[in-house]
């Protein structure tokens, strides 16, 4: 049996566990096709799985994961006529990847499960924060006829700090580091996820158009700074379906998830313009 | 990090250097004879800044990521050495908006490529953000500002741009010292010397501050700044046949506030270009002029507007990288044998 190693980046909030926790429900429930399948129960770290599929299914919002407990989970997956396959997914703090832009470091721990070379990159495809500039917000106020302060009246001016920046301009910096020492480890494949996707789609926008349009940056970096020898796919994710409740709130879009007799048909995964419930593929893309 | 460059207002008159008391004691520390001449005393406030406090959990066994700040002036040649480079030095008096520039142009990447010019990469990422921070609206300034780079050694801004036209990729360093140490040549030119990044340049950038050129109490003297500036670089021999030189009329917003929509100015800033053509232009591969808006600051112009213009001059490919003729030299030698032996002349 080959062993597989995949790992997830992505800031805090990003959607990986939640597509861990899909994932899991998928593979070991069987209840839609998917390009790789679950074996056995021989996982490590199950408990976490059930944990995190059990909040999926009872369509509640996962915990976030604490810097410091990351879960190292595998799973014995295989194509259909393939060999099984054991598949390492680290379920990494959001945290650790502030910690990498911020810091300019990264633990050993980590840093080890970054050198595989498969790697899943969540962007929250509806939480990006975009550079916005006092003159425009100045400019707009006064077209709005809303009194602009001076800087004496204003509040108390914010220093910077390495999270004020745009997400697009941590995520370049976060690949940067991958494809430099210590993290470099040669030819990768890179597969985009832009989860909640369910909240951007209707902007008619596929993936890579609405990665262009919400992070110029980063598409720019992707087509031109990557090493040539990286993959690179993009793929609209909804992992959740809708949102879901969270511990004080009951919301109806959960409550409708929650009436959908089949749990996987929630899922969807857009990629070159096909839609389908299989989570498994850019994992199975990332294993070949 | 530096304190952002002070901004005009209505607040108390006083001195934008944080070290002049002239409104305290009448005394200015650059020696102007009085605050009228002097180009930072009365239209801006100091906003002091204490260092950013970090966010972050202190490190676990971290090991240690590429950094993401400016160059040095080593780390800057080995790039030079290794790959296709072009070092752009941006020179000017404080607050003629060098440090607008460099976040400026790293700005319009975050929205796009540039004329035909698409991000690559930077290692400077972290310093870009802190350039450009105290325009952005999480600063929670309302008016946009940079900060004031300190003196000392130059350091130099990392990009890797791809021209789409041949497909090139170029690393672009943009070299950024104090305003204060440029004017300073002009009493002292054999320090521009000991400026690395003139000698370095493959474009020489030099700006006039657009603001002070409409202002008709300041405007001769900012022309006698920039031209005896221009003189002491070529003076100290810092100058190259090899390098460009740009020209760059900045506040391109001020001055379309002017009155008679900035006609004036823009005379003026042809002429000074026009006399520093005939003066120097022979010191230099190519003299070129633009006029600039890096961050404005209202609405007179586009942010960033001709910046497009000044990249694409900047990523021409640098004249040091044309074949050309080698010159020797002959050596000074007692024996007339050693004198056969003419050496390369090395230019620095």
């Amino acid at each position: 049996m080959s062993k597989h190693s995949v790992v997830a980046m992505g800031l805090p909030g990003s959607g990986k566990t939640t597509f861990l926790a899909a994932l899991w429900h998928l593979v070991s429930e069987k209840e839609v096709p998917c390009k790789l399948t679950y074996v056995s129960l021989q996982t490590t770290n199950i408990e976490h799985l059930h944990q995190i599929a059990s909040q999926w299914r009872a369509a509640k919002k996962q915990e976030r994961t604490a810097q410091g407990g990351d879960k190292l989970v595998s799973m014995i997956l295989k194509t259909e006529g393939g060999d099984p396959q054991t598949v390492t997914f680290p379920d990494i703090a959001g945290e650790a990847f502030l910690q990498m832009w911020g810091l300019r470091e990264c633990d050993e721990t980590v840093a080890g499960w970054l050198k595989e070379p498969g790697v899943l990159l969540f962007i929250h495809a509806d939480k990006v924060t975009a550079p916005k500039w006092v003159v425009e917000e100045k400019l707009l106020m006064e077209d709005m006829g809303i009194p602009v302060k001076d800087e004496a009246e204003a509040e108390e001016v914010v220093d910077w700090s390495p999270d004020l920046a745009p997400t697009q301009v941590q995520l370049v910096d976060l690949l940067q580091s991958m494809q430099a020492e210590p993290l470099d480890v040669g030819p990768r494949r890179l597969a985009i996820i832009l989860s909640a996707w369910d909240k951007a789609a209707g902007r008619g926008l596929s993936p890579e158009q609405h990665l262009t349009r919400r992070m110029p940056l980063l598409d720019q970096f992707l087509k031109h700074g990557l090493n040539r020898d990286w993959e690179v796919r993009i793929y609209g994710v909804s992992a959740q379906g809708g949102d879901y409740d969270d511990d004080k709130t009951k919301l109806p879009a959960a409550e409708r998830l929650r009436e959908i007799d089949v749990p996987s048909e929630r899922i969807s995964i857009v990629y070159a313009g096909v839609e389908s419930n299989d989570l498994t593929e850019p994992l199975q893309w990332l294993l070949t | 990090m530096a304190d952002p460059e002070p901004q005009e207002d209505a607040a108390p008159r006083r001195c934008a250097n944080p070290d002049c008391q002239v409104a305290v004691d009448g005394r200015c520390i650059e020696g102007f004879p009085g605050t009228a001449e002097c180009p930072q005393f009365g239209r801006i406030r100091i906003v002091p800044v204490a260092p950013a406090p970090s966010t972050y959990p202190a490190p676990r066994n971290g090991l240690a990521l590429q950094a993401s700040t400016t160059f040095s002036v080593d780390e800057a040649d080995d790039v030079v050495k290794q790959r296709p480079s072009c070092v752009i030095a941006i020179a000017g008096p404080q607050s003629a908006g060098k440090t607008s520039l460099i976040a400026g142009l790293y700005d319009l990447f975050l929205l796009g490529q540039v004329g035909k010019v698409v991000f690559g990469q930077s290692f400077s990422l972290h310093a870009f953000e802190q350039a450009a921070h105290y325009s952005r609206a999480a600063s929670r300034r309302t008016t946009p500002s940079t900060p004031r780079t300190e003196r000392g050694e130059v350091r130099f801004y990392h990009l890797e741009l791809v021209d789409t036209d041949s497909g090139a990729m170029l690393s672009v360093l943009l070299g950024d010292r104090a305003g204060e140490e440029y004017l300073e040549t002009r009493s002292n030119p054999l320090s521009a010397k000991e400026f690395p990044e003139l000698r370095r340049a493959d474009v020489m950038t030099l700006l006039v501050d657009g603001e002070r050129l409409l202002d008709a109490g300041q405007r001769h003297n900012l022309r006698s700044e920039v031209r005896q500036m221009l003189h002491a670089f070529v003076e100290a021999g810092a100058v190259r046949p090899t390098q460009r030189l740009a020209l760059v009329l900045t506040k391109l917003d001020v001055i379309r506030k002017a009155a008679d929509g900035g006609q004036r100015t823009f005379q003026v800033f042809d002429t000074l270009v026009a006399g520093l053509r005939t003066d120097y232009g022979s010191n230099f591969g190519a003299v070129e002029s633009f006029q600039i808006a890096a961050q404005p600051r209202t609405d007179g112009a586009k942010s960033g507007e001709n910046l497009d213009r000044l990249l694409a001059y900047w990523m021409v490919e640098p004249l040091r990288y044309r074949p050309g003729p080698m010159v020797f030299e002959v050596p000074e030698a007692e024996r007339y044998f050693d004198r056969l032996m003419p050496v390369p002349k090395v230019v620095l």
